[in-house]
């Protein structure tokens, strides 16, 4: 099976827009293409985030990942903050995961980022074990919090 | 006490640097009021994070907050990472961390944001306590990774 990793651009957004909106849904969102063209549209065209999306020889993008710049201020440090990682479910199991994460951490080391922070499911023991058989360590010095609005 | 909450930009981000410095000394940083300054203004500059700082009549900087915008790809929403809170020693005890929250929390509300992400030591309960008396609520069903490059 080929598949190639690509940047996402202006030109690719209604083709990585297909399969964000199934990933939205996995989440328990509502389809909404619409609104899913306008927001990565949005992202790509402000320059807030950087997207790699993998595709089969048919054309057809099967996995995304989408990643925000963000940074850590008292080391200095320019990071990513890892926002997405979705592959078709048909195509798992084929390292089409693992090369996404590969394409962000090269973006990465290009633009000076030191490092990429990303936070997943207890459950999913899945991408978890992906994550850290590519080396992320998970955070057991901190406690998150979050303030719903 | 009279205290004022200001949204820094990038004419008044230099009134922030010496506490930025103080603060990321308490962190184990070394002092370097020259590059805290540079960063500090970078960020404005670049509209990469939100500043707001306490204070007093006099003038005197009190205490400061800083986020990074970042987004929800899910929920198709605006996020924000609130990464520093620091108050002046001789501040502490008179509600300028409350005041400065209070500042971010409305700064999310007027962007449409989701939230508020932040992190704190697991050690650090007297922080947590605040955090928690203002409506945030510890993160249980994620586990958070980083990846230094």
């Amino acid at each position: 099976m080929v598949t190639e990793i690509l940047r996402g651009d202006s030109k690719s957004i209604s083709k990585i827009a297909k399969i964000f909106d199934l990933y939205r849904q996995h989440y328990g969102e509502k389809s909404d293409f619409e609104t899913c063209v306008k927001f990565l549209g949005d992202r790509i065209s402000a320059e807030e985030s950087i997207i790699f999306f993998a595709q089969n020889s048919s054309g057809e993008a099967i996995g995304f990942t989408q990643a925000y710049p963000i940074f850590c201020s008292v080391p200095f440090r320019r990071d990513l903050f890892l926002g997405d990682l979705y592959v078709l479910e048909s195509e798992r199991g084929n390292g089409v995961g693992r090369q996404l994460l590969n394409a962000v951490k090269e973006y990465g080391i290009q633009i000076n980022s030191k490092g990429t922070l990303l936070n997943t499911d207890v459950d999913n023991v899945g991408a978890q074990g992906l994550y850290e058989s590519l080396g992320f360590k998970r955070d057991t010095d901190r406690y998150y919090y979050y303030l719903n609005l | 006490m009279t205290m004022d909450i200001i949204q820094a930009d990038t004419q008044s981000i230099h009134k922030v640097a010496e506490s930025f410095d103080l603060y990321r000394q308490f962190y184990g940083q070394e002092g370097d009021y020259k590059a805290c300054e540079a960063f500090l203004l970078q960020r404005q500059n670049n509209s990469e994070s939100v500043v707001f700082y306490a204070q007093n009549s006099e003038e005197d900087i009190l205490g400061f907050t800083q986020l990074y915008p970042t987004f929800s790809s899910v929920s198709l929403r605006r996020d924000l990472v609130l990464n520093d809170l620091f108050v002046h020693e001789k501040a502490r005890g008179q509600g300028v961390a409350r005041m400065l929250l209070s500042a971010a929390r409305d700064h999310a509300r007027k962007t449409n944001s989701k939230g508020i992400l932040l992190e704190t030591d697991i050690i650090n309960t007297k922080a947590q306590a605040l955090y928690e008396s203002f409506g945030f609520e510890r993160v249980t069903d994620h586990y958070f990774y980083y990846l230094g490059v």
